[in-house]
């Protein structure tokens, strides 16, 4: 689908700054760019953790790449709108260091994702890319193959549980075409050597292939979006055969392709 | 049975005391004091202060109670409808869980679950579609409520019915030819609701979870409260079919 027509059908209108940034008509990216051509802004959250920090080397290849500290929260100054203003697509990472107690978490996980898809869909930004975990889907039988299509199953966990919360919040946004929603379910993102990584109980992603599966996400909607809808949701983890969680869909759609795997 | 109220000082909440008040031992909370006429009505129970945004104070209000009920509600504070909306909703569960207590009556508007997606749409809606709040920040954080009660009776021994109302009238509001949203009930028979889903077997829902709209017997037919009257046993009193009477038809 081209993106004017997803746009057309999203009933989201660019205007503006909004406009002039996300290009006009589709276009390749991730590598075909001219250098006059105007590059689409990334709004990137938590650019200070080492998820962020890593996507922030590697999306500054093709994108205007714009780090935002968190938390991000409307006030009356307008704070929020003006990071947001001019930014096509928002990548929210969604550190999982988050300090505090359950409810401090929650609070601030769910508040920001509110505010931030509140503000980004008013100020026309077209793609939201929220790095979700999989841990969420680990609830069930580990006999199961666990696709995205399977319901998630949280538990009462505050970390857990806020994950799911934006999860929902990032729906019902895409639901009302309000801007387009990519969720990846991150397995737990590790660091280091390929030969090092072996199989474990709770999936695992490396870094360097959470980022691909990042870029991938942001190329597939800046080239026209023929293979995302308007809700994506996404598992990015190692590709084990036989694994609990498959990652044929990312494979399929976005051409994810991870280079860190178990060696077992 | 001892059970604490919560928002119990709001619009709803005397409604609720003045159902429960002569079957139940009440716990009568808000974050504001509760008015000196309830006190004098109802002198027999427990009166405090309790904010739902606080884990600390809700933890210490549920303290040896059989049953909480969550009335509270904000609507339009940015900050303020997701802390107690939503956030209420897990410092609520939480304390359920540490203390034991089994069973929670939430409540909350039909788009809780029921947002523009179904009630501009479809008909005959019931209350166990998926949800679909839309983005309305009241609407979103309540069903961000409700989510995180249906996941803790998923993993925990507790039992949430969630009370969806809307629209609550006086009896002597029900005006022939007024009109409304088709969700209405009169305040008497929304408390005689909470009533009930406090007396009920939890043996007798059909699982830990479930959600109820209570409105009384309209004709539109948008949505639906059979659930309420086959499982709660919910019979409305209040003739809000007349809200859409045509004028001298509302007499035959």
């Amino acid at each position: 689908m081209k993106r004017r027509t997803f746009l057309q059908q999203a009933g989201v209108l660019l205007t503006g700054a909004a406009a002039a940034a996300a290009g006009g008509e589709s276009r390749p990216m991730d590598g075909d760019n001219s250098p006059n051509e105007r590059r689409p802004t990334v709004l990137l959250t938590s650019p200070d953790s080492s998820l962020g920090a890593a996507l922030a080397v590697a999306l500054a290849e093709w994108y205007e790449v714009r780090p935002a500290g968190e938390p991000l929260f409307r006030d009356e100054d307008g704070t929020l709108e003006g990071i947001l203003k001019g930014v096509s697509a928002v990548v929210h990472v969604a550190r999982s260091d988050v300090a505090g107690t359950g409810s401090e978490v929650l609070d601030r996980r769910g508040r920001e994702m509110y505010d931030l898809l509140t503000v980004a869909a008013a100020e026309g930004v077209e793609l939201v890319v929220y790095l979700s975990s999989l841990r969420m889907m680990t609830g069930y039988d580990p006999a199961f193959q666990v696709a995205e299509d399977w319901r998630p199953v949280p538990t009462s966990d505050a970390g857990q549980l806020s994950h799911y919360l934006a999860e929902c919040t990032c729906r019902e946004f895409a639901r009302e075409r309000r801007l387009r929603a990519v969720v990846l379910r991150l397995g737990e993102v590790v660091r280091g050597e390929a030969g090092g990584l072996g199989p474990a109980e709770v999936p695992w992603v490396h870094q360097d292939d959470a980022v691909q599966a990042v870029r991938l996400a942001l190329k597939a909607h800046f080239s026209g979006g023929a293979e995302l809808r308007a809700w994506n949701v996404f598992h990015v983890a190692a590709d084990v055969r036989g694994g609990r969680f498959p990652v044929t869909r990312a494979k399929r759609a976005l051409g994810y392709r991870p280079r860190f795997n178990p060696s077992a | 049975m001892d059970i604490l109220l919560i928002g119990a000082t709001g619009f709803f909440g005397p409604h609720v005391v003045k159902e429960l008040a002569p079957h139940h031992r009440l716990r009568i909370t808000d974050v504001r004091p509760a008015p000196p006429e309830m006190r004098e009505q109802f002198p027999d129970h427990q009166y405090f202060d309790l904010d739902v945004t606080s884990q600390e104070q809700v933890m210490e209000g549920a303290d040896g109670v059989d049953a909480i009920v969550n009335l509270s509600v904000v609507r339009h504070h940015p900050v303020l409808a997701f802390q107690v909306n939503a956030l209420g909703c897990y410092h609520i569960m939480k304390a359920a869980v540490e203390h034991g207590i089994r069973r929670m009556v939430n409540t909350g508007p039909h788009f809780t679950v029921a947002g523009p997606s179904y009630e501009h749409f479809d008909f005959r809606i019931n209350p166990d579609v998926p949800p679909q709040p839309g983005t309305g920040l009241y609407p979103i954080t309540k069903s961000l409520g409700h989510e995180v009660c249906r996941v803790f009776t998923e993993h925990h021994d507790v039992y949430v019915q969630d009370l969806l109302l809307y629209s609550l009238r006086e009896e002597d509001e029900l005006t022939a030819g007024a009109g409304g949203v088709p969700f209405v009930v009169t305040w008497a028979d929304a408390a005689q609701a909470v009533r009930l889903a406090l007396e009920i077997d939890l043996a007798r829902l059909p699982s830990k979870c479930e959600v109820f709209f209570i409105f009384g017997d309209i004709p539109q037919q948008r949505f639906l409260n059979d659930k309420a009257k086959r499982i709660l046993g919910f019979q409305p009193e209040g003739d809000v079919a007349v809200l859409w009477k045509r004028p001298g038809a509302a007499e035959g």
